[in-house]
């Protein structure tokens, strides 16, 4: 899988997303919907539409950077790219729906198109966690939710759950397990 | 990474390499993680097997908070922070002027182009009263206060306060409901829906059926006027039949 071959000074952009910062992320989500918002208007999207694309695009940036197939210099770069696979989604989307009006289509969609076949592998491989992660007890969604994500700590979660520090840190590989054992049953893709 | 991997990966193995990812090793174990990566080729497949496994589990956790972002958009700072262009930020009054003359336009132009439900909506909405405060020493204070200014109709101020305590009960049906209520008496219908659809999905909620008559009629001032139809079936609010009478004979 493709990664970042170098350290990342700690203030980057890059690393404030891949830590996942609350803040960052929701002040992205903000300044950057109405302009893909506005091209989906003008290009035979409704509201719902415009929502759905901004949605999707803004995960598949998130997951890139995540996984460093993508490193903006900073929110400029992050605001260009992100208005570029929202674009093609819709594109995509027009495409399907064939009795819609179309918008010419002169680019290329290199922008979120992954071309190597192990970089498949990784998407398809997450796109099973996301939807194994669904079955998983409402527990281990919430612990490694916490821990993964909102990153508090084994003392808080402990606290929060009325376990000890080491039951909350047993809880949760044994949640990562279960979760990896359901993707590897439902096979991926 | 394969479909189904060639390796065994334990359960020690398993948190030995997310602790690596998750940056939780020290500097002497993450040289000898760095070292074991370089040379183990296997191992390396392992590595890349648990960053998809912990990106899944990241992105699942990421895609559940973007309706609660959405439901922030506000037109004038999705417009106004444009923190690449300086210029704007030395005209910013004459670019918010700019903006607020362009979604009166914009709304003019929403509004001209679906006036039959619009009309209908005027006809219809009534906002909802609130409920009763009593500004005690309860455990509510900030939820009450912010009924207060939702009564004053100072609803931008009541959803900055109620959203906060969402954080904490995330599926609370009285706070997702006056959220929900809030945000279409700012003529905010998109995210008025948003909250609402969380009341109406718990089934033993006291404001479902108030929150499908709201819902019903947010779409309806979305210009949804199947989808409205659809919340109105379920609602028992009194005007309910009057309302089914009127959407479905526009044309």
């Amino acid at each position: 899988m493709d990664q970042p071959a170098f350290r990342l000074p700690d203030d980057s952009l890059v690393k404030r997303i891949i830590s996942d910062e609350q803040a960052v992320l929701k002040q992205l989500y903000i300044a950057n919907y109405e302009a893909l918002e506005r091209y989906i208007l003008q290009n035979s999207g409704g509201g719902d539409d415009a929502k759905d694309i901004y949605q999707e695009a803004f995960l598949a940036v998130w997951r890139n950077i995540q996984i460093g197939r993508f490193l903006p210099r900073d929110e400029g770069d992050f605001e260009a790219y992100l208005m570029r696979v929202g674009k093609n989604k819709w594109i995509d989307e027009l495409r399907k729906q064939k009795n819609r009006y179309m918008v010419p289509v002169d680019e290329r969609h290199e922008s979120d198109v992954v071309s190597d076949e192990r970089g498949e592998e990784t998407d398809d491989y997450i796109n099973a966690v996301k939807k194994q992660y669904k079955h998983l007890g409402a527990r281990c969604r919430e612990l490694l939710g916490r821990f993964y994500f909102r990153k508090q700590s084994l003392r808080e979660i402990a606290a929060e759950f009325a376990w000890t520090e080491a039951s909350a840190k047993n809880n949760k590989y044994r949640c990562l397990k279960q979760l990896r054992e359901l993707v590897l049953k439902e096979g991926v893709k | 990474m394969e479909k189904k991997p060639s390796y065994d990966l334990h359960e020690e193995e398993l948190a030995y390499i997310s602790e690596y990812l998750n940056d939780e090793l020290g500097a002497d174990e993450r040289s000898v993680f760095d070292e074991r990566l370089r040379d183990d080729p296997v191992f390396e497949r392992k590595v890349e097997e648990v960053r998809a496994l912990l990106v899944g589990i990241k992105e699942a956790n990421i895609a559940e908070q973007l309706n609660l972002f959405h439901a922030e958009l506000q037109p004038e700072e999705a417009v106004i922070s444009t923190s690449s262009k300086p210029l704007w930020q030395r005209i910013r009054w004459l670019a918010a002027a700019a903006v607020l003359v362009l979604t009166m336009v914009g709304l003019w132009f929403f509004r001209s182009a679906q006036p039959q439900e619009q009309k209908l909506f005027s006809r219809y909405y009534k906002a909802d009263p609130g409920l009763p405060t009593l500004m005690g020493t309860s455990d509510n204070y900030e939820f009450e206060e912010a009924m207060v200014d939702y009564k004053t109709g100072d609803f931008r101020k009541a959803i900055g306060k109620w959203y906060p305590l969402l954080v904490e009960n995330r599926s609370n049906d009285t706070l997702n409901y006056f959220i929900g209520v809030a945000y279409l008496a700012n003529s905010q219908p998109d995210s008025a829906v948003v909250f609402l659809d969380k009341v109406t999905a718990a089934p033993t909620s006291v404001f479902q059926s108030d929150a499908y008559w709201y819902k019903a009629l947010a779409m309806l001032k979305q210009g949804r006027k199947a989808d409205a139809l659809m919340q109105l079936r379920r609602t028992e609010h009194h005007a309910k039949d009057s309302l089914l009478n009127d959407i479905t004979s526009i044309p």
